[in-house]
This record gives C-alpha cells, sequence and structure tokens, in this order.
C-alpha cells in the first residue's frame, strides 16, 4: 500500500524533529524558554517587564489569597460551593478525603482597603450561622433588611457588619444593580471592551460602575472558550470571592496588552485567570477550564489580546436606566422609542419576571415598538435577506408561502429564540442566509439555508433540514438527527451528511451514518424487546473496537454493517482535510434583522 | 554514565556496554516499544534486540544522539513485528497517513525510495510550529496514542485528533507539491 511506503519514510526523520517529541510536551517552564507563537520583540519586551515588576512588587495570586481551605468532603460543616454542589448532586462523598480550595478576593491587591474589607466580611461570613438555623428562620419571617440582594445578607447582624466594615475601611455600599444585555453593557461602560465578537451575552452592572458578565470567546482557529468577565470598581465593598483550587499549580506570568497595560496570567490544571490592577478598578476573568481540558497558555494570551482594558479601566459612572436585558430594548432605547414592555410594567402583576416582560398571547411577543418598515430602499441579496426574515418575523410565512410551524401557546418561545447568520457556507464566494428554526414541535423545527439569484432577485432554497448543522468549509454539511431510531451507540450521534453541488445550487444528501455499540446490545435488548444481545456482527469488526456502523443512502436499513477503518473512509472522502466553520449566529431579533440592511 | 563514555565501550567492544545501555535506557527503550505492540512479551523480546543491533551497528556507526539511534532500532523493529503479528493487515497509523498519499499521479512515473520521501517529509516537519511538529511525530514515529498524546502536550483528545487530521492534509499537499510518487 502506498501509505506503508510512506510510513517507511518516517524512519527517515532527521534528531532534531524527534528531540521536539519530548522538549514541547505540556509543562512548566521558566517563561524565558517558553515558545510558541510570541513574536521576539514581545518576548523581550515580557522578559523586562518581569524585571521590573519584581522590583515594583507587582501583585500575583499570592497576593489576592483570602485563606487556603482544604474541604473536608465527610464535614457537613464545610461552607463554600463545592459542598453545596455536592449536597445538590447527592454524590457520596465518603472517604475522598480532602480537596484544596484556595480562595481569592476580587477586590483589589494585598493591603488595599477594599482587599481588608472583603477578607474581614468573607472572615465573618464563614463563622455565622453556621448551622443554618439564621437562614431558615429568615427564609419564613418575611422581613427584608437593607442590604439585602445587593448582599449576602438575611439577618439584622449581618447586615450591622456589614455596614460597620465599610465604615471602618471608609468604603461605600452598593446601591442599584441592573441586568443588562452586552449592548447596553458597552453603553453604560463608555465602549465595546471586546475585539472579538461573543455573541449575546447578559450580566449585571452595579450604580458605581462594578459589573459580571459572561462570555464566550470564538477564536478564528475555531475553538472557543466560556469565562466570566468581573469589574470592581475602587472604593466600594464588593463580597465576591472565588475558589481556585490549589494555588500551588498555578503558572502565572506578566502580559503587555497592546494598550500597555500590565495585566497577570494565570494557568491551572481546571481554570485560568486574567487579572488586572488599575487606579480606579479591579479586572478578573475567570476562565473556566485549565490544561486539563487542553486550554493553552498561548490561548489565554489571544483571550487577554482580545479584552480592551484601555476602556475597562477608564471608569464612568453608569446610566442606571433600570434593567435592559433584551438587545431589541436597547436598541429601540438609543432610536428614543420606549420598549413596550417598559410602558406595560405597572399594568401587568403575576407571571412577571424582574424585567417586566409580559406574557404573549398572541404567538407575538408583547409588543415591541416596530421602529422597522417592511419597505426598505435596500436592493439585491441583503434586501432579499431582509425582506425574507421581515415575513418569517411577521408573517410566519416562508418564501414558499407555507406557514412556518411557531410553537406560540402561552409564552413558551420567541421569535427571538430562533437565530440566523450570513456566512458563505457552500463555497460558492457569495454570502448565505442560515437559518436556524426550533421554536416549534419536535416535527416542525428546521434549518434551511437560502441562497441569492441575482438574475431573478429571488432567494432560493438550498437545504431544508433538521436544525442541527456542521458546515464544513468544503462545501459539506452534517445534520445530526432528531431522534435516534437506530441500534444504540455512545460514541455516535446518527447524522447525516450532504454535499454543495453548484451546478444544481443545493445540497445533496450523501447518506446517514448510525453506529452500534457492543456492549449497549444487552441494554438494547431491554429496550427494544427484541434480542439485540449474539446480533453484533463480530466478523466485521476484525479489529475488535467494539463498534460497528451503518452507512444508509436509501432508507433505514442494518443489513450492511462496515468496520470503523471503512467508516473512517467513508467519511475522509467528504472530510479529507477541511475545517470546520463558525457561524455568526444573530438572534431572530427586529433589530438584528433590520441590520442587514447596512451590509454591503 | 554519559553516552559518549557508553559508546566507547560498544568501540572498545566490551559487554558493559549492553549493561549500561539497558541501565540508562532500558525503561524508556520499553516505553517506546510497548507504545507500538502494546505486549509485554514482545516488549522484552524486541527491547534485548535493540541491545543486539546496537552491539553489532557500533561500530561502524557512531551515534551523535545515543537515545535517538537505539529508538530508531527500537521502532524499526517494533513495527516490523508489527507487520508480521498483523500479517500484513493495516494498522491505524498506516490507515491515518491514507489521507497523506498525494493524489494518483497522472504518468507511469517511478516510486520514490523510502529515504528520498523521508527527506522531502524533513522539510516538510521544518515549516511545521514546534508544537505541531512533536505531536505529529509523537503519533505517526513513536505511535503515541491519541490520549497519550493529549495528556502529553496539554491538548483535549478532540483538539489532538483535529490537529493530526490538519496536518496530515497540510503534508499531501506538500508531497503533491514536491512531486513525491508512492
Amino acid at each position: 500500500m502506498k501509505s506503508d511506503r510512506l510510513a517507511e519514510a518516517f524512519q527517515y526523520i532527521d534528531n532534531q524533529f524527534l528531540e521536539l517529541v519530548d522538549t514541547e510536551r505540556s509543562r512548566k517552564k521558566p517563561f524565558w524558554t517558553y515558545g510558541g507563537l510570541v513574536a521576539a520583540g514581545l518576548l523581550l519586551a515580557v522578559i523586562l517587564f518581569s524585571v521590573g515588576a519584581m522590583a515594583n512588587n507587582w501583585f500575583g495570586l499570592r497576593e489576592l489569597l483570602l485563606n487556603q481551605r482544604g474541604i473536608d468532603w465527610g464535614d457537613p460543616n464545610t461552607r463554600g460551593l463545592v459542598w453545596e454542589d455536592l449536597e445538590e448532586s447527592g454524590e457520596n462523598t465518603a472517604g475522598k478525603g480532602t480537596w484544596q480550595n484556595d480562595v481569592i478576593g476580587l477586590a483589589g491587591a494585598k493591603g488595599s482597603k477594599e482587599a481588608m474589607a472583603l477578607e474581614e466580611w468573607q472572615a465573618f461570613l464563614e463563622s455565622y450561622d453556621r448551622d443554618g438555623s439564621v437562614l431558615r428562620e429568615a427564609d419564613s419571617d418575611g422581613i427584608s433588611y437593607e442590604n439585602e440582594g445587593l448582599y449576602f445578607v438575611y439577618s439584622q447582624e449581618m447586615d450591622d457588619k456589614l455596614k460597620e466594615i465599610a465604615a471602618k475601611y471608609g468604603l461605600k455600599l452598593h446601591t442599584q444593580m441592573d441586568i443588562v444585555c452586552l449592548p447596553e453593557l458597552a453603553y453604560r461602560v463608555g465602549g465595546t471592551f471586546w475585539t472579538n465578537e461573543p455573541g449575546p451575552a447578559c450580566g449585571y452592572i452595579y450604580e458605581d460602575g462594578s459589573f459580571q458578565v459572561d462570555l464566550s470567546y470564538h477564536a478564528e482557529e475555531g475553538w472557543m472558550t466560556d469565562y466570566q468577565l468581573r469589574r470592581v470598581v475602587k472604593g466600594t465593598l464588593d463580597e465576591v470571592a472565588l475558589g481556585i483550587g490549589d494555588i500551588e499549580e498555578y503558572e502565572e506570568w506578566i502580559y503587555q496588552t497592546r494598550g500597555g497595560e500590565q495585566i497577570i496570567l494565570a494557568m491551572g490544571s481546571v481554570k485560568a485567570l486574567i487579572l488586572g490592577d488599575f487606579e480606579d478598578c479591579f479586572v478578573t476573568a475567570n476562565i473556566l477550564e485549565g490544561t486539563d481540558e487542553g486550554f493553552t497558555k498561548e490561548k489565554l494570551e489571544q483571550l487577554a489580546a482580545g479584552i480592551d482594558f484601555s476602556i475597562l479601566k477608564a471608569v464612568k459612572i453608569p446610566d442606571m436606566r433600570g434593567d435592559v436585558a433584551f438587545e431589541e430594548d436597547f436598541y429601540l432605547l438609543q432610536n428614543g422609542i420606549t420598549p413596550s414592555r417598559y410602558a406595560q410594567e405597572d399594568e401587568a402583576t403575576a407571571g412577571q419576571d424582574g424585567n417586566g416582560q409580559g406574557s404573549a398571547s398572541d404567538g407575538t411577543d408583547a409588543a415591541v415598538g416596530t421602529a422597522y418598515p417592511r419597505e426598505t430602499s435596500k436592493k439585491g441579496r441583503y434586501g432579499a435577506y431582509y425582506a425574507l426574515l421581515y415575513e418569517l418575523y411577521h408573517e410566519k410565512t416562508w418564501p414558499d408561502g407555507t406557514k412556518c410551524e411557531f410553537n406560540f401557546e402561552g409564552d413558551m418561545w420567541r421569535m427571538e429564540d430562533n437565530d440566523f447568520a450570513l456566512s458563505d457556507v457552500d463555497g460558492d464566494g457569495e454570502e448565505e442566509l442560515i437559518i436556524m428554526f426550533p421554536t416549534s414541535t419536535m416535527g416542525g423545527m428546521e434549518g434551511r439555508v437560502y441562497g441569492y439569484d441575482a438574475e431573478t432577485e429571488s432567494c432560493y432554497l438550498e437545504l431544508q433540514e433538521w436544525p442541527g448543522f456542521r458546515f464544513w468549509d468544503n462545501g459539506v454539511v452534517e445534520v445530526m438527527l432528531s431522534h435516534n431510531h437506530g441500534p444504540a451507540c455512545e460514541s455516535l450521534w446518527p447524522f447525516s451528511i450532504y454535499k454543495y453541488d453548484a451546478s444544481e445550487k443545493r445540497y445533496i444528501y450523501q447518506g446517514t451514518a448510525y453506529g452500534f455499540d457492543k456492549e449497549l446490545s444487552e441494554e438494547l435488548s431491554k429496550e427494544l424487546g427484541e434480542d439485540y444481545t449474539g446480533k453484533y456482527p463480530e466478523e466485521v469488526d476484525e479489529q475488535g473496537y467494539g463498534t460497528v456502523y451503518y452507512i444508509m443512502t436509501d432508507g433505514y436499513s442494518e443489513d450492511h454493517p462496515i468496520s470503523r477503518e471503512a467508516y473512517e473512509e467513508w467519511l475522509q472522502q467528504y472530510y479529507n482535510g477541511a475545517v470546520t466553520l463558525t457561524l455568526p449566529y444573530w438572534k431572530m431579533t427586529e433589530q438584528n434583522i433590520w441590520a442587514i440592511n447596512v451590509y454591503e | 554514565m554519559k553516552d559518549s563514555e557508553i559508546v566507547a565501550l560498544y568501540l572498545e567492544r566490551q559487554e558493559t556496554a549492553i549493561l549500561e545501555t539497558e541501565t540508562k535506557y532500558g525503561k524508556y527503550l520499553s516505553t517506546v516499544v510497548w507504545r507500538i505492540l502494546r505486549d509485554e512479551s514482545d516488549t522484552e523480546e524486541i527491547v534485548n534486540d535493540v541491545y543486539m543491533r546496537a552491539w553489532k551497528a557500533i561500530p561502524p556507526t557512531i551515534p551523535e544522539n545515543l537515545k535517538l539511534f537505539l529508538a530508531r532500532i527500537a521502532r524499526n523493529l517494533s513495527f516490523d513485528r508489527m507487520s508480521y503479528r498483523t500479517a500484513g493487515k493495516r494498522n491505524a497509523i498506516q490507515v491515518e497517513l491514507d489521507e497523506s498519499v498525494p493524489a494518483a499521479e497522472s504518468g507511469p512515473e517511478e516510486a520514490w525510495e523510502a529515504r528520498e520521501i523521508g527527506e522531502v517529509l524533513n522539510r516538510f516537519l521544518g515549516e511545521l510550529d514546534r508544537k505541531t511538529c512533536a505531536v505529529f511525530v509523537a503519533r505517526y514515529y513513536y505511535a503515541f496514542s491519541i490520549t497519550e498524546l493529549a495528556k502529553r502536550y496539554g491538548l483535549s483528545e478532540r483538539q489532538a485528533k483535529y490537529l493530526l487530521q490538519k496536518t496530515r492534509g497540510k503534508l499531501k499537499e506538500y508531497l503533491e507539491k514536491a512531486g513525491v510518487t508512492l
């Protein structure tokens, strides 16, 4: 076989490449031997600044440490998130020993009044109400305290202690907190503080400009990660602390941002951190994965480079105009239109959430101000896409005149819970309109891909399937099936493959893949009432992988199982070095639909 | 004992050379072999064969890097044993490398020798970043499993598979551009 000759050629690999197998393994290294993607100039800057940092006593994780705590898994009095999580999960923790959970404060470096106040407040909380009796009484006494809701306060004693600590260190206490969507947060903070589109997000902001938001970072290379970004404005008592596991396992280094800010990056096995101590605020990014999950120092630096600290460190007092949790409400407010749900806030009482959203009764969202016309002057591709989405949103009608099966019973769904994207998924050099429509019954959910015909000035359908798309950059799309009607398989959810045909201007079905795990055949027998034990085709699975596959091109059939090698050979003809596409999905809001008009 | 001192024992034909080699590299060689063969008794046998081959090869060969020299012998013997054991059935490494085989040539070109292909392969590896190169070589030279690659290089298994797949594709393009015929 030709690949045998290629495999044989590997024996002639130079020693310099064989040595990399050892030298490039993931482990702690002195930063001056750190390789990767750091440009030589930046590396030199890091070295110089780290030397300077030692001279100026730059902070590190240890400067933020509140206490080092070993969590005794068998001790019911152990406080902290770990124990609460375990209680909820019902996990049996007997005999599991201790787990190190060091806690850092996020209010400022050691010695600052914010850090000292936090430490004192946290120490008080650690020792207070250890048997929970006060809390149990508070749940039913109906009494509210001044700082309840903004702080972890549920008794007068706690309220008094909080005020005492704040006064001792000359700090203010928070007085208001609003729930905000990302555009609203950017407006209040003073600008867009990210350089990589994080997708829809929601957070909260205080009257002094302190805030927290959960974001996703989507790298151009295709990887993504979730993180929490928190800014604590100095001068106010902030009570949030963070458990980081074992502080000893973290590797820390100084990173200089493009704006010239010096921040600390810290990499652990289950978590990574970005820490910035500025004159008016302290900023933390808590990345929810570490080296155990394959997160790397390079990725951490890439994520740090995607945050604009020049915006974050310039604290301004925000416009506390109440909760603005929905993006369409933000855009209406910016255009001087008061969202209807705000005007109706006083009328609607029962069943409302804190945002004052009324419940839908006729299938549409509580009447948001309709500031956007059906007809626009936009022509061509994007004008056609706008018209298509407008009809879908307002009339629940697809271009072919059929009604979409929008499930609007009660207030289960809103049109805004659907998504759309503009992206060249079929490789023809032009952007298609991709619509993901899950707001329906199982049978009514669908995903669609529309192209645009410039000659007829109309949209045409390229693909209509279950909304479980994964596009590849070679015109192939993988579509997950809604149900697995086949044999049980842990490692493979059945999927179909379609390939774009430029001459037919549509995606052509290639086949559907199912898997069958031998070890599940007994379970399957019980579930289906049919004897699957003994049905596993051993003769096909010569290598003993324990899984066989079926490629079905003409309806469901278990007649022709194939081996893993044959399955991977079938896959490779479609993937063949292609990479998956990360599409920039937008929520199907009026504002987002309107935004298509600005496309060139 | 330093490598240069061990090599000197070979050159002086002192049988303690093998003992010293075993002391310093026995565990390492066992790991290299086991990773390919995944069998205890075969591993022991092959590692002993490595010592014998080294004894026969030095001199005239004087290895610049004794560890890698021994690893090469171990690797080659292991793959030979695997081919014998599987009676010609293809292993996972060969199946994966299928993706890197250049597209069929149009004319009746003569197939390149493995050594010639090796030279092209080295140029290709030289153009990769260090980590990708390490992962690729670890897989196709030392036959690390995906799980081992992930742990060693701080990746998830999915990331390791993706990295290998991407690099196999690049290798194919590289071999095609170089006009390699297999």
